[in-house]
């Protein structure tokens, strides 16, 4: 079985603002973006997409309540940078970055709301055990 | 690119009943929890249907779709099926969508909690003899 997503749409009401905060932790992954109209596109087809379009139906973008995108990051570097990158640029804080282990897996992450209060996380399994 | 999604639900029963069919239909088993189920892919990515963790009501995001990955038309139609039989509603037929990247063949549903749900097969030439 391929990759279970394909990409992910949310919406955005100012879509510069938008893309700036994107632009940003999509960087600290070391991901770059595309604009196309008052689009913008990261990642590869293939390789799982995010976007963040105005709604097709011409309402404004609303957060949901209970969703949550997960983003892999490759290190626990790559966790801070993205969650300081996304403060820095209209993000606010959902859960600074630390551990959080689970039963079946050693994790690092952190939590974001994009401008639109969209909740984001930020994860990596490659966590360096204490010396 | 992505670890997980997490969808928001208000009756873990009617959710579940609706995922566990449109996701066996792309071959994804679950694992129940008391306040969800999960949908792992077995390469650490899952998809998590569960009630919301702050204990307010779920309640849909505007502007948000979850993509999915089917092989082909055939089980883009089936998930199609299976999610307007369990209690899913529809957004948009299975066809060829112009605005994919390679004019993929999807299909797209609201699941019982309101939330955007498509999925995507890559293109391999017409249809024939079924939908365009």
């Amino acid at each position: 079985m391929s990759a279970m997503f394909t990409h992910v749409v949310l919406g955005c009401n100012d879509p510069e603002q938008s893309a700036a905060f994107y632009d940003a932790i999509f960087a600290a992954l070391g991901i770059v973006g595309q604009r196309h109209e008052a689009s913008a596109y990261y990642g590869t087809p293939g390789g799982g997409m995010f976007m963040i379009n105005p709604p097709r139906d011409g309402q404004p973008a609303t957060h949901a309540n209970g969703g949550t995108i997960g983003l892999a990051a490759g290190d626990e570097g790559a966790v801070n940078a993205w969650h300081a990158a996304g403060l820095a640029h209209g993000g606010t804080d959902e859960g600074a970055p630390g551990r959080r282990d689970q039963p079946y897996a050693k994790l690092y992450g952190a939590y974001l709301r994009d401008p639109v209060g969209n909740k984001l996380s930020c994860f990596t399994t490659n966590v360096e055990e204490a010396a | 690119m992505f670890t997980h999604s997490y969808l928001g639900t208000n009756d873990v029963e009617t959710s579940r009943a609706f995922y566990n069919a449109t996701m066996g239909v792309l071959g994804y088993s679950p694992v129940e929890m008391s306040h969800g189920t999960v949908y792992p892919d077995g390469s650490g990515t899952a998809l998590v249907i569960a009630t919301p963790v702050n204990g307010e009501p779920h309640a849909p995001s505007n502007g948000h779709t979850l993509g999915l990955q089917a092989p082909d038309y055939v089980t883009v139609e089936t998930w199609h099926q299976a999610g307007l039989a369990n209690g899913g509603t529809n957004d948009g037929d299975p066809g060829f969508r112009a605005n994919s990247p390679g004019n993929m063949y999807g299909a797209y549903l609201r699941d019982p909690d309101g939330n955007k749900v498509c999925v995507f097969a890559p293109n391999v030439g017409p249809n024939t003899g079924r939908g365009e």
